[in-house]
């Protein structure tokens, strides 16, 4: 006997559809799956048995040939259990309906026959939808993330003995409905907030800056400057996520398995902030299947990298392609992939390797090699892509202690950011792109225009101040957001110098 | 291997098959030899055809017998089996691997136990 049952399989971020063939002939015993399945796949027929024989099923004693097609495209995890339980039961004539044809059945098997949640499930039924099936059928703790997609049914089943009840109409389940709205207005409350940190005004008006435009920033300054402190408040004034893009990047986090159920949709902009020894293989996504990476995590997000400087330098020159194209090809043995990496990324690091060089307050004990040592750990085509360049002095004691310093809180920064993103919004409304920091130069030329007195000062700042080049576009940009900010439509001169602020590791580049 | 093992051998062998005519199987082969390997008994169950292989010991002090069937005897009683079919041109009948486990008392001629497990294992 010979059925088939319908699933898919995950490569890089696109669900394929698999045909699940499952046949039981005569002869000795033996259960073999082929079509290139990986070792997660291979055990399932260890995981099957048992749970088909708690289900109150009997697993037949025959030649059992299991064949998962298309054979060439390699198939892994655990997603399979399920529906290959399902194709032995209607091969064994136990189920004798076909309703599941135009349906995808996923799910792993616990030996008691219960089903465990499996990743990757808003590609999955994506695709489902696309090839017009009239459903899924899941295990129960996907059926939130499942839900998310409108125009297809979502079955959530609890266990293989449901699931053949499902199938053979002796029981009914409702499709799974869920108001994706509605999830997305539970705000998260955080723990943190801006109004905590008192002092350093100008650091906290340029992340501001930063985040308005999605420009990338570079906070330095020696040790206990509330670098990271600063950092870690900064996803309390990201702008709202908006709901295409928390499905772009809930289908990262659920193929990475970092979704739990009850979160089903990532409702606010990630924010990751990998350790220092990170590999390029786990900041960048990789691996014989590929899986994303910490850029593709931090998509439509915040990359917070502390330590910048401590990172392994060719980690950090892997970051040059997605910062520019906001997408990382991966190509493997095993097939070619593309994930979304379109992320903020802020750096936090001292100036040196004692870390005082900036602080009037403490001796610096590098010599000048050492500094130019430790400096040029960032390369020049790295700092390109950086538009903001802030230093972080150290903080004094009245400053610290003082009460009358209490900053502003995140919620009225958060609203000002709102506003300048959506004048964004607007002006790149029929352009492709979403923010200030994604203009290229002909976009700079028809949005930067300045008048002739910023022009003096523009020419005054890169002649004087030994700027280079490059950091003419980052000037012009970042003073785009400023005004933004303030809500001018045209840039202005104080906007212009504020911007030309920003640009500390122009200036100090020969030490 | 000393005399006294392939006795015990022997010994379970012949207990096996009267145990297993009890539970209604029908010997046909006993001891089929190949190159390979040897399967102990070929039966039929019904319509079933069963490979059995009997695992004797005396005492329980290294383990149960049934756990004495490491996957290179699987492997080789797997090899035989196909082999036998082949030979017998027996296509289309539905198989099964069972083992016979079995402790006998050297001390007391009749005092022994006896256990079978269908479906013991698949080919590999």
């Amino acid at each position: 006997m010979l059925a088939k049952v319908y699933s898919a399989t995950i490569l890089g971020i696109e669900a394929y559809p698999i045909e699940i063939e499952v046949d039981i002939g005569r002869g000795l015993p033996s259960f073999s799956i082929v079509g290139l399945p990986d070792q997660a796949v291979r055990e399932s027929k260890d995981r099957i048995k048992p749970a088909l024989k708690n289900s109150g099923f009997e697993f037949p004693v025959k030649k059992i040939t299991v064949n998962l097609a298309p054979a060439d495209l390699k198939k892994e995890g655990p997603s399979f259990d399920l529906p290959i339980a399902i194709g032995l039961l209607s091969a064994t004539n136990v189920i004798k309906s076909n309703r599941w044809d135009d349906y995808f059945i996923l799910g792993e098997l616990s030996l008691d026959g219960s089903l465990r949640a499996v990743k990757g499930i808003l590609t999955t039924v994506l695709k489902a939808k696309a090839l017009k099936k009239k459903g899924v059928i899941l295990p129960r703790e996907n059926a939130r993330e499942g839900a998310l997609i409108k125009g297809i049914e979502v079955y959530p089943v609890g266990s293989l003995k449901e699931t053949v009840d499902f199938l053979e109409g002796k029981i009914d389940i409702p499709p799974f409905s869920i108001e994706a709205e509605n999830l997305f207005k539970e705000r998260r409350v955080y723990p943190v907030d801006f109004s905590e940190v008192s002092g350093q005004e100008h650091i906290k008006r340029a992340l501001e800056v930063a985040i308005s435009g999605g420009h990338n920033i570079l906070l330095i300054g020696p040790p206990g400057s509330g670098k990271t402190m600063l950092a870690k408040r900064l996803p309390t004034i990201l702008p709202d996520i908006t709901l295409p893009e928390a499905l772009e990047t809930t289908k990262i986090h659920s193929i990475a398995g970092l979704l739990d159920s009850e979160e089903a949709i990532v409702a606010t902009r990630p924010f990751r902030s990998p350790h220092h020894t990170i590999s390029d293989i786990a900041l960048i996504g990789g691996g014989s299947f590929p899986k994303p990476g910490e850029v593709s995590l931090a998509h439509n997000g915040i990359l917070f990298l502390d330590e910048f400087a401590e990172f392994h330098q060719n980690t950090l020159e892997v970051l040059r392609q997605p910062l520019e194209d906001g997408i990382v090809h991966i190509s493997r043995a095993k097939g070619s992939v593309s994930f979304p990496a379109r992320f903020m990324l802020v750096g936090a690091m001292n100036p040196c390797l004692c870390g005082f060089y900036t602080d009037p307050r403490h001796e610096c004990t590098c010599t000048p090699y050492q500094i130019q040592k430790y400096r040029n750990k960032l390369s020049g085509p790295l700092l390109d892509r950086i538009d903001l360049q802030v230093e972080v002095p150290g903080i004094s004691f009245s400053e610290m202690s003082s009460e009358e310093t209490k900053g502003e809180s995140s919620q009225t920064i958060r609203e000002r950011v709102n506003r300048a993103r959506n004048l964004q919004l607007n002006r790149f409304k029929e352009e492709g792109i979403y923010c200030n920091s994604q203009m290229d130069k002909s976009r700079i030329k028809e949005y930067c225009s300045i008048n002739e007195e910023s022009k003096t000062l523009l020419g005054l700042a890169i002649d004087k101040l030994g700027m280079s080049a490059r950091a003419y576009d980052k000037i012009l940009k970042v003073s785009r957001t400023i005004a933004d900010l303030e809500g001018s439509s045209s840039i202005e001169t104080p906007h212009i110098s504020e911007a030309i602020q920003y640009r500390s590791l122009d200036r100090k580049v020969d030490v | 291997m000393t005399k006294e093992r392939q006795k015990l051998g022997r010994e379970g062998e012949k207990r096996a098959e009267k145990f297993l005519l009890s539970k209604g199987y029908k010997v046909i082969e006993r001891n089929f030899k190949t190159p390979f390997g040897e399967i102990d008994l070929i039966a039929y169950a019904g319509k079933v055809l069963v490979f059995i292989e009997v695992k004797a010991r005396t005492s329980y002090n290294f383990g149960s017998p049934e756990d004495a069937i490491s996957p290179e005897k699987k492997r080789k009683i797997s090899r035989v089996a196909s082999l036998y079919l082949k030979a017998k041109r027996l296509n289309g009948v539905d198989c099964r691997f069972d083992v016979v486990a079995l402790i006998l008392d050297r001390g007391r001629e009749n005092s022994y136990t006896i256990k079978l497990i269908k479906d013991a294992f698949q080919i590999c």
